[in-house]
């Protein structure tokens, strides 16, 4: 069965491409070959808009290859109207290395759509920029929309390591104060933390006037709970151990996690935050939707 | 309640009960280890269901054991035993019927009587036991069962009839139980065969109980009571209840009503019951007197009177009976009942008075109410003065049957000693004491012997201030039976002005007694009651039985001859009371009191021969015949009470045949089906001391009850399903899946 370019969007067609810049591509061409069939159909991630050429205008923003094809003057609309500055904060913690069937790690499932979002995001003419953490920023990435800006962050995305013991709420305290602008930040974390301090971390950065979208994703294993019999669960992170009946706990691990995103969710929606709630086993195009809901309401 | 298992060694395997904790204590499987980033919220959920889960985990593992468990008790085949199981019928067993052959069992239902449905309900129990086995045939009308084969107790019940009179049941249980637990055989079982009719049964628990209980505590054999009703689902039948004449000893010319009263016992409980149409025929002495049609609501009673033929003839006793005719009745003994009466001459009563026609007048108004020479006649009065008394040229006192001295001043000791022998002898005395009366006459030595009271003064009420004879000490006295408390009412409206109060007697006088007294309890009516051959008693009134015309002049002492109807019912009834004849009944029902006739004091009897009732009757000489003057009781056994029409043919001296009867009814009770209830049952033989059935094929599953017990198998599988069902509830509830959305995530929210 031939590959179609939405087969992309799926997590175990995409980790057999090994190419970062090539998984980005596949999805985000994945996902807009999606929208053509949608009630988004017609939007162009690739142009904002053309209009006619008015005296006064610069002229070198004049659009060549459309005067070409058809013989009249139209520029581009300036970028700067519609730029959005964004930055993918992704959480290096080593519980975001987690993979219980040895597919897609949490991270890879987020670099993957940071890169696939990234992509989006310098076609567009958007400055994007990158920020790592695990106890406290780790890595950065200044932002920018020229081509090359999408190889830069691919590369660092690429050599990123989850790996140790994170510090969300003292990380993201420091992201908002590297911020000077207005922008939005695109946070990738399990969020396995302490919410209350998570969600005090957040705020800040709301209250400083950012647009936040948070991708909480969780493995597939601690979204569905898989197991069966007695299993011995240990935390990779702090290598505490308990043994439990998965069958006796499952019904009740599962209402915990819902009550989980739920508490995230709740608190979100009250700060107009997007909480986008996702894991290792779904398509992506949920996740680059939001995006794109997020940047058409800023627009 | 007992308990036993036929495959006992299977329930050894409830300790498989024990399966889920030994596999969950040493197989437990070694946990699969998993690195799982998301443990706080495992960490979280554990600390919050730790309790539930704990809770969950233990019902669980105890549903699994009672699985098991009860699936091993199901395989032991538990029964359960309300008495001790019987076992197989090839098994010898000691065989205890006990036939209820009281006369309700005469009841036809389909063509067949209780009796005989109960014969064959007790041959099918009889014909299935083993030839070793013994059966005791107990009648509750005759006492006395020996140990038969099961072929000669066959017989035995071929030869059991109905008699009107029969032992309590109760009774009649304490004889088999004491057969029965003599005997030694593995098995012991009672059957009672009963219409199962309140009335053959008494209050209070079965006698021989106390044996059965030793014998289960001593575990010496296995015994099993079954009471199997034998009446009809629907009752239907008419009974003449009571059929009487006004008396059994009545006075020629005298009005003499025969009272019967006609019920329709129907246990239907459907609406719209018709009434029993019937012709009540009433015959005296074999002629048919009367008949009446009658209508009779269900469930209800129909009082039917005749009159008796007048002038019948003196001297003679005379049978009745009242039928009941018009349509088959399924239980016939009480169709008809019998009754006797006798007609005597009319009795002689002397008033004695120093002013004849003056204190005498309203006594003599009351006993003879219409002096015209053509008017039957119920007393012959005659007068007499005091002076009198003892003339002999005048008829001898033992002639009359009551003797009123009224107001009389003076009485001299002779004429007490006249008086005093009168009573002696059987005789009646009445004073009526007024004004005239000297309380030192009243109050001699010889007077003393037969008066229940002495003078001692007149009370004379002032200006208009009265009392009244207010109260009947005792209404149920044979002087005031007729009238109850009507009587009593009427007495208490009589106005009283002056009247003799009683000099205290300290010790009580022997045989004296108030009847009535005034409202302030001062005794108005005084009865003493002389003992001899025959009992005489003296009335003392203590306000005269007359009065002058001036209300509330000196002489007025009273109203009562004139207040109402009490003084006329009073002195009429006076008579025969003193003369005896009250108590003289020739009426007697099966089984009650015993046959007591009076006998002519004046007669000295040689013989009696006793003559049961139907046309052809076997003479029975009675052994003993009573010294003169006595009361001739007649023994008969329970099998000998028929009913009927009894002829006693005496003997007198110089072989003179005089004739005496009575009348003998089936008792009232064998006409009331009422059944026991379960509470009655339980109170006869314990709650858990007997297996009731209520026809034959509810016997037939109570005797495979009592022989196997119940079987809990059904019952076992039935708790091993609701138990099976909870587990499945349990662990599905425990392991409930969450629906994969709910699982997956959610879609984005746009802030």
């Amino acid at each position: 069965m031939a590959v179609t370019v939405e087969s992309y969007l799926k997590p175990e067609v995409i980790r057999q491409v090994a190419r970062l810049d090539l998984r980005a591509k596949f999805i985000v061409e994945g996902f807009i070959a999606g929208l053509h069939a949608s009630p988004f159909h017609g939007f162009s991630v690739e142009f904002s808009e053309h209009r006619k050429y008015t005296a006064g205008d610069n002229i070198s923003d004049i659009d060549w290859n459309v005067y070409a094809k058809t013989d009249r003057f139209y520029i581009k609309k300036f970028q700067a109207e519609t730029n959005l500055t964004g930055y993918l904060v992704m959480d290096l913690s080593g519980s975001m290395g987690y993979t219980y069937r040895q597919e897609l790690t949490k991270f890879e499932y987020s670099i993957s759509l940071a890169a696939a979002l990234c992509y989006m995001m310098i076609h567009q003419q958007d400055p994007v920029g990158l920020i790592a953490f695990d106890r406290k920023v780790s890595q950065s990435l200044a932002p920018g929309s020229k081509r090359s800006q999408l190889g830069n962050i691919l590369s660092l995305l690429a050599k990123l390591k989850p790996e140790g013991t994170t510090e969300i709420e003292a990380s993201l305290h420091q992201v908002a104060g590297m911020l000077r602008h207005r922008s939005l930040v695109m946070l990738f974390s399990d969020l396995l933390g302490e919410p209350e301090s998570i969600l005090r971390a957040i705020h800040r950065l709301r209250h400083a006037g950012h647009d936040i979208i948070v991708f909480h994703i969780l493995d597939e294993a601690e979204a569905q709970f898989p197991f069966e019999g007695m299993v011995r669960l240990e935390d990779n992170e702090t290598h505490e151990i308990i043994e439990v009946d998965a069958d006796a706990i499952k019904a009740d691990y599962l209402e915990e996690v819902e009550q989980f995103r739920a508490k995230y969710r709740t608190d979100c929606v009250r700060s107009r935050i997007d909480y986008v709630p996702l894991h290792t086993g779904m398509p992506f195009d949920k996740a680059l939707m939001s995006y794109l809901l997020t940047r058409q309401a800023r627009a | 309640m007992e308990m036993s298992l036929i495959n006992a060694g299977l329930a050894a395997g409830a300790a498989l009960a024990a399966l889920p904790v030994i596999l969950h204590l040493f197989m437990r499987q070694t946990p699969k280890h998993v690195i799982f980033p998301a443990l706080r919220l495992v960490r979280e959920r554990q600390r919050r269901s730790k309790k539930r889960l704990r809770v969950k985990n233990w019902l669980l593992l105890l549903a699994r054991m009672a699985i098991l468990a009860l699936m091993a008790l199901a395989l032991s085949r538990p029964t359960l035993y309300s008495q001790v199981p019987l076992g197989d019928q090839s098994v010898p067993t000691a065989l205890g019927l006990v036939f209820d052959t009281s006369l309700s069992m005469k009841y036809r239902d389909r063509d067949r009587t209780r009796l005989e449905e109960a014969r064959e309900r007790a041959r099918e129990i009889v014909e299935k036991l083993p030839d070793s086995s013994q059966v005791f045939v107990v009648d509750s009308s005759e006492p006395g069962s020996t140990g038969l084969s099961p072929a000669a107790a066959l017989k035995r019940i071929d030869e059991l009839t109905i008699h009107p009179v029969s032992r309590p049941l109760n009774v009649a249980m304490g004889e088999v139980y004491d057969k029965i637990v003599g005997v030694d055989k593995p098995a012991r079982a009672v059957y009672v065969l009963t219409d199962l009719a309140k009335t053959a049964w008494v209050a209070g628990p079965a006698e021989g109980l106390d044996k059965v209980e030793k014998l289960k505590k001593e575990k010496k054999g296995r015994m099993a009571t079954f009471v199997l009703r034998l009446t009809p689902r629907e009752i239907q039948n008419l009974s003449v209840a009571t059929a009487e004449p006004s008396s059994s000893v009545v006075t020629q010319g005298e009005a003499v009503a025969i009272r019967s009263r006609i019920h329709f016992e129907n246990s239907s409980e459907a609406p719209g019951q018709p009434p029993a149409r019937r012709t009540v025929e009433y015959f005296i002495d074999g002629v048919k007197k009367g008949e009446k049609l009658v209508e009779i609501p269900p469930k209800g009673d129909l009082e039917v009177d005749f009159p008796s033929p007048p002038n019948l003839k003196e001297g003679e006793l005379h049978r009745g009976e009242i039928a009941l005719r018009g349509a088959p009745d399924p239980f016939e003994d009480d169709d008809r009942r019998y009754f006797s009466f006798k007609v005597r001459p009319a009795m002689k009563v002397l008033l004695v008075t120093d002013r004849p026609g003056v204190d005498d007048f309203f006594v003599d108004s009351a006993l003879v109410p219409d002096p015209s020479p053509k008017a039957p006649q119920v007393y012959k009065v005659e007068r007499r003065k005091t002076s009198e008394l003892r003339d002999p040229g005048k008829t001898a006192l033992s002639e009359y049957a009551c003797i009123f001295l009224l107001n009389a001043a003076s009485v001299d000791e002779a004429s007490w000693g006249a008086l005093s022998g009168y009573v002696r002898e059987g005789g009646g005395l009445v004073i009526g004491a007024g004004s005239r009366c000297n309380p030192a006459s009243y109050d001699t030595a010889v007077a003393g012997q037969i008066l229940p009271g002495a003078l001692d003064r007149i009370v004379a009420l002032e200006g208009t201030s009265e009392t009244h004879i207010g109260k009947v000490v005792d209404v149920t006295h044979p002087l005031f039976a007729s009238y109850g408390q009507d009587l009593a009412t009427e007495l208490a409206q009589v106005p009283v002005y002056r009247y003799w109060s009683l000099r205290k007697q300290d010790p009580p006088i022997d045989g004296a007694r108030t009847l009535l007294s005034y409202d302030d309890g001062t005794p108005c009516l005084l009865e003493r009651t002389i003992q001899g051959p025959k009992a005489g008693r003296v009335f003392l009134w203590t306000t005269p039985l007359s009065r002058t015309a001036k209300s509330r002049g000196p002489e007025a002492w009273s109203e009562f001859p004139i207040k109402n109807w009490s003084f006329w019912a009073m002195m009429w009834f006076t008579v025969p009371y003193m003369a005896g004849t009250t108590d003289d009944t020739l009426n007697f029902e099966a089984g009650g009191p015993p046959v007591m006739l009076h006998l002519e004091p004046t007669i000295r009897y040689k013989s009696f021969t006793l003559l049961g009732p139907g046309p052809d009757p076997k003479p029975s000489p009675i052994a003993q015949p009573p010294s003169r003057g006595e009361l001739l009781e007649i023994a008969m056994t329970p099998q000998q009470q028929q009913p009927g029409q009894w002829t006693v043919k005496a003997l007198a001296e110089g072989d003179r045949p005089v004739t005496l009867g009575f009348s003998f009814n089936p008792p009232r009770a064998e006409s009331q089906f009422e059944p026991m209830e379960k509470t009655d049952l339980d109170a006869v033989f314990g709650k858990d001391g007997y297996l009731f059935a209520e026809d034959a094929d509810k016997l037939k599953e109570i005797v495979d009850t009592g022989r196997f017990g119940t079987e809990l198998f059904p019952f076992l599988m039935f708790l091993i399903l609701l138990v099976v069902t909870l587990e499945s509830i349990l662990a599905n509830t425990f392991y409930k899946e969450t629906p994969k959305a709910g699982a997956g995530g959610t879609s984005p929210t746009a802030a």
